[in-house]
């Protein structure tokens, strides 16, 4: 066995090492474009490798782990963490894939080494490499908001295990109230083009989050701006920019529902009444876009709290998907021990890149 | 209790956890590398107990994973294993 690093050209191969593994592949211009469009990337000279691969005798690929650069901030400075993402090995090589990630959790000057999208065997093997879950309130809860009642309802019906879930029942007839405050205006987006520079705009306070810059927000939601299943929602109170809000059509063939997925919640410090409403304006656009549900992983407390009162239920997930090795000390504190404050979201990793 | 005892105690505690993978008391059994009967998991989980009982016997707080990688070797018999334990953290 040998282990090489990844090349753009190794695609065809990967695919089909997904193919196999039941794993979802991007389109070859979308995969190769986490690295050539990457900002980091693009703005630094650096030498990147962009995954490690297990190849057998055969010169045959057994199997890979990707390593995507992201950039966080934190108190105006710049952390520069590498995203986990398409870490699979085929059944008779599993016992080389401690190898595969000792590589992406040991590179030269990497502060941060994420992954939220692990599964309960990943999370182990992170942890087992000192990685550590972060401690945020009430992140492994997804947030759900269910639009077609019926269709829900059939599922009840149909599910003898869900008849006894009656908070599921009890939030589906939930009702919401009317808007409260007559000062916010909204402002719906399709694509970027025309975004103000956020980090400016919006006071980010002390919290740790991946760049909200333009070229990285147009980065990672390239591939849902361009099959037009992104909408940016801007928030003003008395037409002074507050808030702004992301979302991604997608669909979960597994469940076959059509989702409207809050992602990102910028802003809104001291504004939560404003969240709260911009929320219920976000239910209306998911009503509108013929949506099943609206889901939400992840965010602080204060936000996830604002988000219950609208209406939102929770749905705990198997196993906690977000975990950091962290090389960094001055990140510990945030990271891993203020549980209130820290902002993380699935749109903090390789997570949003395969909703 | 020495470093020696506490690893061979750890493999009895491995074996008797679980049924699916059983480490051999044998220098040259392979815990790392091709033809290794241990999968990744069963392989993070001896690694695991190793440093439980380190630090419950020894007080000793030690990284057994990250330091076995960087040894950048394809393959760690049980005799290997022991030898760099005692090489790095019986001191």
């Amino acid at each position: 066995m040998k282990i090489e690093k990844v090349h753009l050209e190794d695609y065809r191969e990967i695919v089909k090492l997904n193919d196999k593994n039941n794993l979802i592949s991007l389109e070859r211009p979308d995969w190769e474009n986490l690295w050539k469009k990457n900002p980091y990337l693009e703005n630094n000279k650096v030498k990147w490798t962009i995954g490690w691969k297990l190849m057998n005798e055969n010169k045959e690929l057994e199997g890979l782990i990707l390593n995507i650069p992201f950039i966080f901030k934190h108190k105006k400075q710049e952390i520069l963490a590498a995203i986990c993402s398409n870490y699979v090995i085929n059944k008779n090589y599993r016992s080389h894939s401690l190898k595969l990630r000792h590589l992406f959790l040991n590179q030269p000057n990497v502060d941060l080494y994420i992954t939220n999208t692990a599964n309960q065997k990943s999370e182990k093997i992170m942890l087992a490499f000192k990685a550590k879950r972060i401690v945020q309130y009430d992140y492994q809860n997804r947030l759900i908001y269910i639009l077609k009642k019926r269709k829900f309802l059939i599922k009840i019906f149909s599910n003898f295990r869900l008849l006894f879930s009656l908070n599921f029942i009890r939030n589906l007839f939930r009702k919401k109230k009317n808007y409260k405050i007559e000062d916010i205006q909204f402002k719906e987006e399709k694509e970027f083009k025309n975004i103000d520079d956020l980090k400016n705009k919006l006071n980010l306070n002390n919290d740790l989050y991946s760049s909200k810059e333009r070229d990285w927000l147009n980065w990672k939601y390239n591939i849902y701006i361009k099959s037009k299943n992104l909408t940016s929602l801007k928030v003003f109170k008395n037409r002074i920019l507050i808030g702004k809000i992301i979302m991604i059509k997608n669909f979960h063939k597994l469940e076959n529902l059509q989702r409207m997925s809050i992602v990102e919640i910028i802003g809104f410090n001291n504004n939560l009444i404003y969240l709260e409403e911009s929320l219920k304006k976000c239910i209306l656009i998911g009503k509108e876009n013929k949506s099943d549900l609206i889901d939400i992983i992840g965010f602080k407390k204060q936000f996830r709290d604002t988000i219950s009162k609208v209406g939102f239920f929770k749905k705990k997930s198997l196993n906690f998907n977000f975990l950091v090795k962290n090389d960094n000390k001055k990140l510990d504190k945030i990271l891993f021990n203020s549980m209130d404050e820290l902002n993380l979201s699935i749109s903090d990793g390789d997570g949003i890149f395969y909703y | 209790m020495d470093l020696e005892k506490i690893f061979y105690n750890t493999i009895d505690e491995f074996n008797n956890s679980q049924n699916e993978y059983e480490i051999e008391k044998n220098e040259s059994f392979l815990i790392i590398g091709s033809g290794s009967a241990l999968d990744s998991l069963a392989t993070v989980n001896f690694f695991t107990r190793l440093e439980k009982n380190f630090f419950k016997i020894l007080k000793k707080e030690i990284d057994i994973i990250n330091n076995i990688f960087s040894l950048n070797k394809e393959k760690i018999t049980l005799k290997e294993l022991l030898d760099f334990l005692k090489n790095n953290f019986n001191k």
